[in-house]
C-alpha cells in the first residue's frame, strides 16, 4: 500500500505541476469544462454534453500543437543573491532576450526549482499513514523557497528585457535552482509552449531570526590558553599594555628602540595575556517525534543569538550534535557570526544518537568556557542532568527550553518558550 | 468578463431548456450589477454564509431530484439546475466590491486550514462555462446547439488572444478546433452506439432499457451473470388477487449470433378513448383482472411491462402509444416515474397470427434441433402435447446456472447447451425452447420481461427487481399464443441468494423515492413545491436580512451615474494607445518607467520616429499632470498627433 500510495501521490503531484505550468488560466477553465462535460456526457444519449467535451478536447489539442510550434527562442540570464533569510521575501533580476525574428508576447517566466517530492524512504519514514494530506504537508516541508511566476512584457526581436523576480524564503536550508523556463501561450491562449534553459544555482536560506532584548550573557573573563590562535594577529599576540623600564631578563626583542633612543635607557613593551569571555551556544538537535517545530524555533533562537552577541569582545562556540558532535567558534578573528548562520541553515535534527553525546561534548570543553546558552527541546531527565552538571561546575547559564509543555520548575536562568510564541517569550528574558 | 457574454450564456441555457421565464430575470439581475452603482462590501464570513446557503440549496435540490427521478436522471437535472443553485453566490459576488473570489468561499477545507497565501480567482469564466454545460443537459439534439456553443466559446477566447498573434492565425486555429470537435462529437456518439450494441442488454442496464427491435443475449459469454437488486417495478393487484407471474415487454422472432431480433415488426399507433389517458389494445377483449404498475424509465419513450392478454392500459399520461405485431407496447414520454393500470384477460395471449419468421431456424442450429425434435418425437405429437413434452424434457435433464465455466465446444453456444452443458440461465432455456418448438413445426417467439415473484414488506404491492428480468417463449398453440417458461423454477431462489447485505436499506430508500414521486405526480408538484418554498424561503429571507444588516453598503453616487467617469486626469490621453500598440510590437513601456525614460529608450533602440513622439509625450505630461491642463487647441493637437503617429508609424 505504501509503494502504491507513493507512486499515486507522486503521479498526482507531477500532473498538478504539469497542469500549472502548461495551462493558462483560460486553458484551466476549458480543461474544467472538459472534465465536467465528460462526467455529464458519458452517456451520449442522455445529454449532449459530449459535444462540449468534443469541442473542449479539440481546442486543447489544437492549442497543444500551436504552443509547440510557437515556443520561440530566448536567452535568459539570472542574478541570484547568495543568501536570503527565512520568512522574508527576496528580489533578484532576470534578463530575457528574444532571439527570434518576430515580437513575442503572452510570455511568462518560470523558475525550475528542485523537485520537492520526497523519495519512498523518506515518505515511509516520516508518515504514519499514507494520506494525501500528509503527503502535501511533507512536500510543503521540503519546499525551501517559492518564486512567483513572472509575467514578461512583449519583447521585440533581438531586444532584451530585465525584470524583477520575487520570491519568498519559506524555511532555512539550501534551495537548488535547476533552470529557467520561458512559457508562451498558443494562439488560442489555452496552452503554453515551454522553452527550458538549464541554469543551476544554489540559494542558501538562513534561519529566521528574532529580535532579542538586551541580554547580559552570564560568565566571567577567563584566560584563554588558545589566545594566540584566537587573536586577530599572527604570532606572539598577547595584548599590548604599556611601556616600562627594562628589567633584567626581559627579552631583547621587546625593547622599544625609539623610546630607548629618546630616553637614553632601555624601555621595553609590556604585554598582558588575553582574558576574555567564551560562551557556549548549545543547540539541542535531538528532536524526536512531534518536536520538529520546536527544533526549528530553537535553531531560529540560536541564529538570533549568533548574530546578536558581540563577537568582537568574546568568543562564541556553537555546539550541536549531528552525525558527530560539532563545535564552531566565532569571534576574535575566528569565524564571523554570518558563517554561524550559514551553519545553522544546514543543521539537521539528530535521530540516531542519545542526548548524552552532546552532554559529554560540552563537558569536555568545560575548562575553556565562561558561560553558556543552552537551547533545549524538552525538560526531561537527560537534559536536567546535563544542566545540573554544568551548574555544578559553577558555569553561569541561560537555559531556554522551547516546548509546548512547559514545566512548573522556575529559576532565574531557566526560561520556557512555546513554539509560535517565541518573540513574546524572548521579550521576557 | 463582458456582462453581455454572461447574459448570452444564460440566454443560451434558457433557449435549450425552454426556461426563458427563469433565464431572463437571472440574466437581467446579473448584468444589472455592471451598470448599477450599488455595491455591498461583504466580509469573507458573509460570503462563506452565502456559499453555504448555495451548498444547502444544491443538496436539497439534489435530494429532491433523486427522490423524484432517481439516477441517472437526477444527476443530469442537477447539472441542468446547478448554476441556479449557485445564483445567490453569483449575485453576492456581482454586487460585492471584490473582483476576485477567495477559494475559501467555495472550499470548506481551506477555511479550516487556510493556505499560506490567499488564492483568488475570477469566478465569471467558470460560471459562464457552467451555464453552457447546464444547457447541454436539456438534451436538445439539433445542430444549433453546436453552432451556439462555438459562438459562445469564440467570444471569450478571441478576447484573451495573445496580442502578438494576428486575428487570422487565431481564426485558423479556432476553425480547425471547431471542425475537429464537430467530427469528434459524432465519433463519440457513434462509438457509444456501437459499444452498446456489443454489450449484452442485461449488462448495459437491464430490462428498463428494453429495445423492442433487438435483444442481445448473454448466450455464449463466460463468467457470472450478475444483476442488481434495484427495484424497477411495483405491481399492485386487487385484494386477494395475485399478480400475473410474467410481465411481458417485448418479443422477437429471429435468432442469429446470440441475439434475437424483431423482423418485419413495424409499430402502429394505438388510439386512446374515451379519455386521453385510456389506451385500447384489444377493442374486442373483455378484461378479467386489473393491476396497477408503477414504472420508472431512465430514457425517453419506454416500453411498457404488461401481462399477457392486456386489453386496455388506463390512467397512463403519454403523448402517443404504439405497438408492434409481436406485442411490444411503447409510449412517448419523458424519463422518470410513471404509473398505469393494465386490464387483462388472464391466461391468454392475444397478439397477432404467426408468420414465417416464427418457424425459421438459423443454419448453425438447424441440424441439431431437428435431430433433437426427431429424437423426442415432437413431430408426431399435437402442438399441445409437443409443448408438454418440451417442458418435461427441460425439467428433467437441465439445471439453472448463472455461471458459465468454459466456452462452448460446438460452433453454436445454444447447441452446446442442449447437447453438452445442459446448464444455463433463462436466455439459454428460452432460446433452446423456441428453436426446439420451431423444429417441431410450432411457431414460437422469444419473449422478454419480468417475473413477479416478491411481495413487498413495506406496502401492499409486489416488487420487481432488476434481477427478476426474465425470458421465456410464446408458442402458437391451438390458435392462440401461450406462454411457455422452461427455466427451472429454482432460478429465482438462486438469484435471490446473491442479494447484497444492503438490499433492505436500499429498498427503504427506493420506497421513499417512490412515495415522494407518487405524491409529486398526484399533486402535480404543488404540494412538494409548497413544502420546499416553506423550507427554503425563510432561510433565504434570513440570509438576505443578515446581509442587509451588515450595513456596509456603498452607494455614494447618484443613481444613474457611473461610479467613476474618469479614473484620473488625462486617462484618455492618446499616448496610452501608442503605448499599447508599441507594447504589442515588443517596445512597450515597462512598469515604473516614466514616459520620458521610455522615449529615451526608444530613441536609442527602436526603429521608430521619436521626434513626433517627443511632442506627444510633452503634451501628454501637461495633460496628465499640469493642474491647468491643456487648452482646447492643445488637446486637439495631442489627439491629432497621436492618431497620425499610430496611423503612419506602426500600422
Amino acid at each position: 500500500m505504501w509503494k502504491l500510495s507513493h507512486f499515486a501521490f507522486s503521479l498526482v503531484a507531477a500532473a498538478q505541476r504539469v497542469i500549472e505550468r502548461r495551462f493558462t488560466r483560460a486553458g484551466m477553465v476549458v480543461g474544467g469544462a472538459l472534465i465536467a462535460a465528460a462526467a455529464l456526457g458519458v452517456d451520449t444519449q442522455q445529454t449532449i454534453a459530449y459535444r462540449i467535451f468534443a469541442l473542449a478536447a479539440a481546442l486543447i489539442a489544437v492549442a497543444m500543437i500551436g504552443a509547440f510550434l510557437q515556443r520561440g527562442s530566448y536567452a535568459v540570464r539570472r542574478a541570484l543573491p547568495r543568501v536570503v533569510t527565512a520568512g522574508e521575501r527576496f528580489n533578484y533580476r532576470i534578463a530575457v532576450s528574444n532571439l527570434g525574428k518576430s515580437p513575442r508576447d503572452g510570455l511568462a517566466l518560470l523558475e525550475d526549482l528542485a523537485d520537492p517530492r520526497p523519495g519512498f524512504a523518506e515518505f515511509r519514514a516520516r508518515l504514519r499513514f499514507p494520506t494525501y494530506r500528509a503527503w502535501k504537508r511533507l512536500i510543503a516541508e521540503r519546499i525551501t523557497c517559492e518564486v512567483d511566476e513572472i509575467p514578461l512584457p512583449a519583447i521585440a526581436p533581438g531586444a532584451t528585457v530585465e525584470i524583477a523576480a520575487h520570491g519568498e524564503a519559506l524555511r532555512r536550508g539550501s534551495q537548488h535552482f535547476r533552470g529557467l523556463t520561458v512559457a508562451r501561450a498558443d494562439p488560442l491562449g489555452l496552452f503554453r509552449g515551454l522553452s527550458r534553459h538549464a541554469q543551476g544555482a544554489n540559494l542558501l536560506v538562513l534561519p529566521r531570526r528574532y529580535a532579542l532584548p538586551r541580554v547580559v550573557l552570564p560568565g566571567t573573563r577567563k584566560y584563554q590558553p588558545g589566545g594566540v590562535a584566537l587573536a586577530a594577529s599572527v604570532g606572539n599576540s598577547e595584548e599590548f599594555v604599556s611601556l616600562r623600564d627594562y628589567r633584567p631578563g626581559d627579552p631583547l626583542q621587546r625593547i622599544h628602540w625609539k623610546s630607548f633612543a629618546r630616553a637614553g635607557e632601555p624601555i621595553v613593551r609590556e604585554y598582558q595575556d588575553e582574558f576574555f569571555e567564551r560562551h557556549a551556544l548549545v543547540l539541542d538537535t535531538f528532536a524526536g517525534a512531534g518536536r520538529a517545530r520546536a527544533f526549528e524555533e530553537a535553531v531560529s533562537i540560536a541564529a538570533s543569538f549568533a548574530c546578536t552577541v558581540n563577537t568582537q569582545e568574546c568568543l562564541l562556540d556553537l555546539m550541536f550534535a549531528g552525525t558527530e558532535t560539532y563545535c564552531y567558534t566565532a569571534g576574535r578573528g575566528q569565524m564571523p557570526s554570518g558563517s554561524l548562520l550559514e551553519i545553522l541553515a544546514g543543521v539537521q535534527a539528530c535521530g540516531t544518537k542519545p542526548f548524552r553525546v552532546l552532554h559529554d561534548a560540552v563537558l569536555a570543553r568545560r575548562a575553556a568556557l565562561t558561560g553558556g546558552i543552552c537551547l533545549l527541546l524538552a525538560w526531561d531527565d537527560a537534559r536536567t542532568g546535563f544542566i545540573r552538571a554544568l551548574r555544578a561546575l559553577g558555569l553561569p547559564l541561560l537555559v531556554i527550553v522551547v516546548t509546548a509543555a512547559p514545566a512548573t520548575e522556575r529559576a532565574p536562568w531557566l526560561h520556557f518558550i512555546e513554539p509560535g510564541k517565541v518573540q513574546e517569550g524572548l521579550a521576557h528574558l | 468578463m463582458h456582462p453581455l457574454m454572461l447574459a448570452a450564456a444564460i440566454a443560451f441555457w434558457g433557449w435549450q431548456t425552454g426556461m426563458w421565464i427563469v433565464a431572463a430575470p437571472v440574466a437581467i439581475a446579473l448584468v444589472a450589477a455592471w451598470r448599477l452603482p450599488l455595491r455591498w462590501d461583504l466580509a469573507p464570513a458573509q460570503l462563506y454564509r452565502v456559499a453555504d446557503f448555495c451548498t444547502v440549496l444544491a443538496v436539497v435540490l439534489g435530494g429532491y431530484l433523486y427522490v423524484t427521478y432517481g439516477n441517472p436522471r437526477a444527476i443530469i437535472l442537477l447539472f441542468q439546475w446547478w448554476p441556479l443553485a449557485l445564483l445567490p453566490l453569483a449575485l453576492a459576488h456581482a454586487y460585492g466590491t471584490s473582483e476576485r473570489m477567495d477559494l475559501r468561499v467555495l472550499f470548506w477545507s481551506l477555511r479550516r486550514n487556510p493556505p499560506r497565501r490567499a488564492a483568488g480567482f475570477d469566478p465569471w469564466f467558470p460560471y459562464y462555462v457552467m451555464w453552457l454545460i447546464a444547457a447541454s443537459a436539456a438534451n436538445v439534439r439539433d445542430e444549433w446547439f453546436y453552432i451556439g456553443l462555438v459562438a459562445l466559446a469564440s467570444w471569450p477566447l478571441v478576447r484573451i488572444r495573445p496580442g502578438s498573434y494576428r486575428v487570422g492565425a487565431w481564426g485558423i486555429a479556432f476553425s480547425i478546433a471547431v471542425a475537429l470537435g464537430y467530427g469528434l462529437q459524432y465519433g463519440l456518439h457513434e462509438a457509444q452506439l456501437w459499444l452498446e450494441a456489443q454489450v449484452p442488454e442485461w449488462l448495459s442496464g437491464a430490462g428498463s432499457r428494453t429495445d423492442p427491435y433487438r435483444s442481445t443475449t448473454d448466450i455464449g459469454h463466460i463468467g457470472a451473470l450478475k444483476q442488481s437488486d434495484t427495484i424497477v417495478l411495483r405491481v399492485a393487484a386487487g385484494d386477494g388477487v395475485g399478480p400475473p407471474r410474467l410481465l411481458h415487454r417485448a418479443s422477437y422472432n429471429t435468432y442469429a449470433g446470440a441475439s434475437w431480433f424483431a423482423r418485419s415488426a413495424k409499430f402502429g399507433a394505438v388510439s386512446s378513448s374515451p379519455r386521453p389517458d385510456n389506451w385500447v389494445l384489444e377493442p374486442a377483449g373483455r378484461p378479467s383482472a386489473r393491476i396497477v404498475i408503477h414504472d420508472y424509465s431512465v430514457q425517453r419513450n419506454p416500453v411498457l411491462s404488461l401481462p399477457a392478454g392486456t386489453v386496455t392500459v388506463e390512467k397512463l399520461v403519454a403523448k402517443t402509444m404504439k405497438r408492434n405485431p409481436l406485442g411490444a407496447v411503447q409510449i412517448e414520454r419523458d424519463p422518470g416515474f410513471f404509473s398505469y393500470e393494465a386490464a387483462y384477460t388472464a391466461g391468454r395471449a392475444v397478439e397477432g397470427a404467426p408468420a414465417a419468421e416464427d418457424l425459421r431456424i438459423a443454419r448453425a442450429e438447424h441440424a441439431a434441433f431437428a435431430a433433437l425434435a426427431s429424437e423426442l418425437g415432437l413431430n408426431e405429437m399435437t402442438p399441445g402435447a409437443a409443448v408438454a413434452r418440451v417442458r418435461r424434457y427441460f425439467a428433467e435433464g437441465f439445471q439453472y446456472a448463472a455461471f458459465q465455466e468454459s466456452a462452448a465446444r460446438n460452433a453454436s453456444p445454444i447447441v452446446d447447451f442442449v447437447l453438452r452443458s445442459r446448464a444455463g440461465h433463462c436466455e439459454y432455456f428460452a432460446t433452446a425452447t423456441a428453436l426446439l418448438l420451431r423444429a417441431a413445426g410450432i411457431p414460437a417467439r422469444y419473449a422478454t420481461g419480468f417475473a413477479v415473484l416478491e411481495s413487498s414488506t413495506l406496502e401492499n404491492a409486489w416488487v420487481v427487481r432488476e434481477r427478476h428480468a426474465h425470458s421465456w417463449v410464446r408458442a402458437h398453440v391451438d390458435g392462440a399464443w401461450i406462454e411457455v417458461d422452461t427455466t427451472p423454477p429454482t432460478w429465482a431462489v438462486i438469484e435471490a441468494s446473491a442479494s447484497g447485505a444492503w438490499t433492505g436499506v436500499l429498498d427503504i430508500v427506493s420506497w421513499m423515492r417512490f412515495r415522494a414521486a407518487q405524491a409529486w405526480n398526484n399533486s402535480s408538484g404543488q404540494t412538494l413545491l409548497s413544502a420546499a418554498f416553506i423550507v427554503v424561503f425563510p432561510f433565504a429571507l434570513w440570509i438576505a436580512w443578515r446581509l442587509y444588516r451588515s450595513r456596509r453598503k456603498i452607494n455614494n453616487v447618484a443613481p444613474g451615474q457611473p461610479i467613476m467617469t474618469t479614473p484620473w486626469p488625462g486617462a484618455d490621453s492618446e499616448l496610452y494607445r501608442i503605448e499599447q500598440r508599441m507594447g504589442e510590437l515588443g517596445w512597450g513601456r515597462r512598469v515604473h518607467e516614466t514616459a520620458g525614460d521610455w522615449l529615451a529608450r526608444l530613441r536609442a533602440d527602436a526603429p521608430v520616429d521619436c521626434g513626433a513622439l517627443a511632442e506627444i509625450v510633452d503634451l501628454h505630461y501637461r495633460y496628465r499632470f499640469d493642474p491647468r491642463g491643456l487648452s482646447g487647441t492643445q488637446r486637439a493637437r495631442l489627439r491629432q498627433a497621436g492618431a497620425a503617429w499610430i496611423a503612419s508609424k506602426v500600422s
